[in-house]
Formats: structure tokens, C-alpha cells, sequence
């Protein structure tokens, strides 16, 4: 039976895709699925050879036809978003500031405004040494898209049944939003990375909270352990009051920053940080393949 | 009494899908007359779609839900439009129904 494991954390920067590059090294097979479409990384260390590559359609936008328009102004006055200007004697939209909403369109007295399908991103399939990976990459400017990485998901569900792969490792998107959810539903398990500072335990609470509302079993992993062991101590004892389990302790560890400055995953290097990791990997193949 | 389920196929005998709003189709399943229509779920809209589905239900009339758990947003709506949902993971809709009708299916709010 397929396995979805996604990889999250309610802050950003704690190490999600470092260890999803992990766990991808240390799966005999798998499909990745890279689901920070906003800013994507795990290409970097994966370096995925696209095979396919597919438009995404995720929004709409105004346009306006100048030969249709009377200047009349009422467009400009119903845009909530501020985004029809009037420069040289005529109005233009702008298009970064419409959200598509299709007030000016219904409010135009000459039909010169229609909303048309917008280009919000790309996703790929891809091929690494480890197996397939599927991912994105949304445009610039564009909100950050739940149905973007829905679609990056469906596409290695589909290609790890096809190929018969009984693992689907997901780098989540960070944060507890619309993205995030995206990430971690209905998956089987999720790995929650935590960081020893202030924003990192309150974000940890976030996700936490998140996670549970989809019921999900989880655990929880502390990178970078010792460089606020006060923080630390503070991490593990909410873990223990709402008896999540905390799956390892990632010390700081300078090959890490060596590892990804030569682009590669710090598996490849014998360390404390890879030791951890390989020990945290155990752990979760235990529970989740087992199940 | 309507029951929506969201699946991956137009039947009984399709799986209930991984996610709700985003499901490919809604079988809106009548349980007197043990008929069922499909609507086909035309997730079109890259956020937000959560609500949009709810209103799906809101408008066929839908007293029950049986889906993958839905989002933060989704169960706000379903709540406040007192739609009952329950956990459909991993099920085929004719044992989701079977289930559903014996009081064996997990209720989520």
C-alpha cells in the first residue's frame, strides 16, 4: 500500500528540505514531491531531469479592450484591489494587483472588461537517480496556490502507483496556510521540523494545531538541538504535556553547511547530523511501512 | 436525507477520494430512494475551494457528509451550515454508505 510521508514546519528555514533530501538518499526507492512551490530548493540537491511539464491555469485576470472603453472612471472607483490606473489619457490594469474578483467586468457600461485564464505556474514530473519527483513552480506575483501543489501531489500518487513505488517522500510548503494544508492532507504521516528559538516553538504550536485537525499521526523532529538548549528543553516539554512523540535531536553540525554548499545531501558525509538523521529515518520507516 | 460523498469516480463503487474539496466528484446519494446524482467537481480555483464545495452541498440540499477530513475553512462552513461530517478514509462509497447507515462511521463534528 502506498505511503504519502510529508515533511513541515510552521517556520520557514528549519531544515525541511535538507531532510527530505535526507530521506530521499535513504529510501531504496521513492517519488518526491516538492510541494514549496514558492520557492523551491529540493531540485538543487535532487537535480531532477524533467520529463514532463504541464501549465497551470489558477486564476483569472481583467483585460481591458481600449477600442470598447468610454472612460468613464467606474471600474477604477468598484476595484477593491487598486489595480486599474488612468495614465495618458487612458486606463490600464495592472496586472500583479488583480485578483480577478470580476467587479469592473460586471460594473462596465460598454463590456469593455472580461476576465481571462491566467498562466498562475508549471508543474513537472521529473526523473532523479532515486526515482521519479514531481514538481512546480508557481510565477511571480502569483498567490500562494493550494490547487498548484494538489496537482504536484496527485501527479506522484499517480506515478508512484504506475511504477509501483511504495513511498511518496513530500518536502511540505512551510507555514500553517492554504499551501501547508495543501501539503500534509491525507497523507499517512507527517514529520513536524522544529528549531530551538522563540518563533520556532510558537510555530511549532501552529502546525501542531494544523496537523491535528486532519488527524494525522506525527512526530516531531529538533534541528539544530544545542544552539539554544533553554529553547530546546522548552520544545520537548510541550511535547511531552501533549505527548507527541519527538522522533530525534539533529545537532548543529558544520558539515551541513559544507554538504549544501557542494550542492549535495549531507547523507553523502559521515557526521553527527547525518547519524541523527539515519537513526530519525529508522524510526519513521518503523512506524510508517510497518503499519 | 442527502448525503454528499466526495470520490474519485462518478459511482457506488468508486473509492471516497483523499481530499474533499478538491475531489473529483460529489455523488449527492438520496438514502429513501437509494438514488444518487454526480456532480462533477470542476476544482478550478487554485485557493479557496474549500468553501466553494461547501456551497455545492449548501445548495443540493445536504444534510451528511462523508469525506476525507476536510480543511480549516471547509469544516467552519460546514459547521456553521450544521452539515454532520464523517470520516470516509479509505473506504468505497457502497461500504461508506453501508456503514454510514449501520452507525459505524467515525463522525468528525
Amino acid at each position: 500500500m502506498l505511503r504519502q510521508i510529508a515533511i513541515v514546519s510552521g517556520k520557514g528555514g528549519t531544515g525541511k528540505t535538507t531532510l527530505s533530501a535526507s530521506f530521499s538518499y535513504l529510501t531504496r526507492e521513492r517519488v518526491m514531491a516538492d510541494c514549496d512551490v514558492d520557492a523551491p530548493n529540493l531540485h538543487i540537491i535532487l537535480k531532477p531531469e524533467v520529463k514532463n511539464a504541464h501549465k497551470y491555469i489558477g486564476s483569472k485576470k481583467a483585460i481591458l479592450d481600449q477600442s470598447k472603453c468610454v472612460k468613464c472612471g467606474i471600474c477604477q472607483q468598484v476595484c477593491r484591489f487598486d489595480a486599474i490606473s488612468f495614465d495618458d489619457d487612458k486606463y490600464f490594469i495592472k496586472e500583479y494587483a488583480c485578483e480577478g474578483c470580476n467587479a469592473c467586468v460586471m460594473k462596465c457600461p460598454t463590456k469593455a472588461l472580461k476576465l481571462i485564464d491566467s498562466l498562475s505556474g508549471e508543474y513537472y514530473l521529473s526523473e532523479t537517480q532515486k526515482g521519479p519527483m514531481a514538481h512546480a513552480l508557481l510565477q511571480p506575483g502569483e498567490e500562494t496556490t493550494g490547487g498548484l501543489i494538489a496537482e504536484v501531489r496527485k501527479e506522484a500518487v499517480r506515478v508512484a502507483r504506475e511504477k509501483d513505488i511504495p513511498i511518496v517522500v513530500i518536502d511540505g510548503a512551510p507555514g500553517i496556510g492554504c499551501p501547508a494544508t495543501s501539503s500534509v492532507t491525507s497523507a499517512n504521516y507527517v514529520v513536524i521540523v522544529a528549531e530551538p528559538t522563540m518563533s520556532g516553538l510558537h510555530d511549532l504550536k501552529r502546525i501542531v494545531q494544523t496537523v491535528e485537525h486532519f488527524r494525522i499521526p506525527m512526530g516531531i523532529v529538533i534541528n539544530k538541538y544545542n544552539i539554544n538548549e533553554f529553547q530546546t528543553n522548552k520544545i520537548e516539554k510541550y511535547c511531552e504535556d501533549r505527548s507527541l512523540e519527538i522522533l530525534g535531536k539533529i545537532p548543529y553540525d558544520a558539515t551541513v553547511k559544507t554538504a549544501t554548499e557542494q550542492a549535495k545531501s549531507i547523507m553523502f558525509y559521515e557526521c553527527p547530523a547525518s547519524h541523527e538523521i539515519r537513526k530519525i529515518w529508522n524510526k519513521i520507516e518503523n512506524k510508517v511501512m510497518k503499519r | 436525507m442527502k448525503i454528499m460523498l466526495a470520490t474519485n469516480e462518478p459511482s457506488l463503487e468508486s473509492q471516497i477520494a483523499d481530499r474533499f474539496a478538491r475531489a473529483p466528484y460529489f455523488l449527492v446519494y438520496e438514502d429513501k430512494s437509494n438514488k444518487y446524482k454526480v456532480i462533477e467537481n470542476n476544482a478550478d480555483i487554485s485557493r479557496g475551494m474549500g468553501p466553494k464545495a461547501v456551497q455545492i452541498a449548501i445548495d443540493n440540499k445536504v444534510k451528511v457528509l462523508i469525506s476525507a477530513l476536510p480543511g480549516g475553512n471547509a469544516m467552519e462552513a460546514l459547521k456553521s451550515s450544521e452539515i454532520d461530517v464523517y470520516d470516509g478514509r479509505g473506504l468505497k462509497v457502497s461500504e461508506a454508505l453501508e456503514k454510514f447507515k449501520n452507525g459505524e462511521l467515525k463522525k468528525v463534528s
